[in-house]
């Protein structure tokens, strides 16, 4: 904990209520998407970030958590975010979720097929990319649903004090993020380093250029998830237990 | 090896000017520090290669600083200030610096340093698979487990997962379909006879 108290005086950015809303994006526009997800849009002039909250009825507090967990990789404010309720955070992380499968995917998806029909050649290589694609894309589809359906109603229940005497516990959940994300990370080896290039290169660059920023916001995803809603949910679990 | 520098000076006009001028030549993590004293919030830290400025260098080395030798590779630099003699042993230190180094002279010594203290890694030795590999490669992506690979190829469980790990590092295809496209991509199975959407 220390180390990053050090991190932070010394040499990170982290952004405060007094900072402008213009300055998240302009220092690091992959805020932009998070944003969104708050239901902050852009046009908002010289306002600051905790007028904003205000006009938006957001926690200040939560929303600038968020946004320094993201914005630099090795902070990680533990305690602070530990202090909000799951609920807030379920709910953050359900429009994360909207966001992949509304617009990331889709993309993805868009991208892909313009690829393969770029492909001057019998495509084969690009075709087994594909299947390879579609296998992740089910996966992630799968995981997401898992967790809206199974997942975060029980970590509702716990939150509301009604635990039911299933045997699920929280600690079988999440095993299979590392799985998801191996995959993604394949995904791009395999383009860069493996196919045969013989396709449009800008559509490629594309293609991967969204590749690199999903998985960015992906692993900060699991991050929240695996770290905080993990440890709050099994704290709420053993109080309730015990 | 994640790579950080301390520097440890007492001056804020002559930190800030290392940083700017590390961070030109540089993409690394720099904590300031006035003095040596606050480093021992660091006292957790493991698996380092670390590059220590370190002000007024004496003879006896910091405590603070010593014990980051520990778990990590430190490598220091004294900065002398005008004051400090020359005659100040220099076999603590790495290298010496003071006002009058340049910033190309900086940069020179920071190179030499990584390259000292980082150990090349595995890829850099050799990328291609070795043909064993390639056959345990070819079992993996076949879709066969540890168990009948080693069968298969009359060696232990512990040598298939040991070639395994070998496989990903080289490639960096960590997951099982993965390393079936690689092996399709690289011509190892042979796509005529199988069907590669099975396997995938």
């Amino acid at each position: 904990m220390q180390n990053r108290l050090l991190i932070n005086t010394y040499t990170m950015e982290i952004f405060t209520k007094e900072d402008k809303v213009f300055t998240l994006i302009d220092h690091n526009y992959n805020l932009l998407p998070v944003l969104n997800r708050f239901g902050i849009s852009l046009g908002f002039k010289e306002k600051k970030i905790h007028t904003v909250c205000q006009e938006n009825q957001i926690n200040p507090d939560f929303l600038l958590a968020i946004v320094n967990t993201y914005h630099n990789e090795n902070y990680f404010p533990e305690a602070e975010l530990l202090s909000f309720s799951p609920l807030q955070i379920i709910d953050y992380l359900k429009k994360t979720h909207q966001y992949y499968l509304q617009y990331v995917l889709p993309k993805l998806d868009m991208l892909l097929a313009q690829l393969i029909e770029s492909s001057t050649t019998d495509q084969q290589g690009l075709q087994m990319v594909k299947t390879f694609y579609r296998k992740y894309k089910n996966e992630l589809i799968l995981h997401i649903d898992d967790e809206e359906q199974r997942v975060f109603p029980y970590i509702e229940k716990l939150v509301n004090g009604k635990i039911t005497r299933d045997s699920y516990s929280i600690l079988s959940f999440e095993k299979e993020h590392t799985n998801v994300d191996e995959k993604l990370n394949d995904l791009k080896n395999l383009i860069i380093k493996y196919l045969v290039p013989d396709y449009d290169q800008n559509i490629c660059n594309e293609f991967l250029i969204n590749l690199f920023s999903f998985e960015k916001d992906i692993n900060d995803h699991a991050r929240i998830e695996d770290v905080i809603l993990l440890l709050q949910a099994s704290a709420l679990e053993q109080k309730l237990r015990s | 090896m994640n790579k950080l520098v301390l520097l440890i000076h007492s001056s804020e006009i002559i930190r800030k000017g290392l940083s700017s001028i590390l961070r030109s030549f540089f993409n690394v993590e720099i904590i300031q520090a006035e003095n040596a004293g606050e480093l021992i919030s660091w006292q957790d830290l493991r698996n380092y290669s670390i590059i220590c400025i370190l002000e007024n260098p004496d003879n006896s080395i910091h405590e603070t600083v010593q014990f980051l030798q520990n778990h990590n590779e430190l490598k220091l630099i004294g900065f002398k200030n005008g004051k400090t003699h020359d005659a100040v042993s220099s076999s603590a230190f790495n290298y010496l610096i003071s006002q009058n180094t340049t910033a190309l002279e900086l940069q020179e010594i920071f190179s030499k340093c990584w390259k000292m203290s980082l150990k090349p890694t595995r890829s850099q030795e050799n990328d291609e698979l070795t043909s064993r590999e390639k056959e345990v490669l070819k079992l993996v992506a076949l879709g066969f487990s540890n168990k009948v690979i080693a069968e298969k190829l009359f060696i232990s469980v512990h040598t298939v997962i040991t070639h395994r790990k070998n496989i990903t590092e080289k490639t960096g295809i960590k997951s099982i379909s993965g390393l079936t496209v690689y092996s399709i991509l690289n011509s190892l199975i042979d796509t005529d006879s199988i069907n590669p959407e099975d396997l995938i």
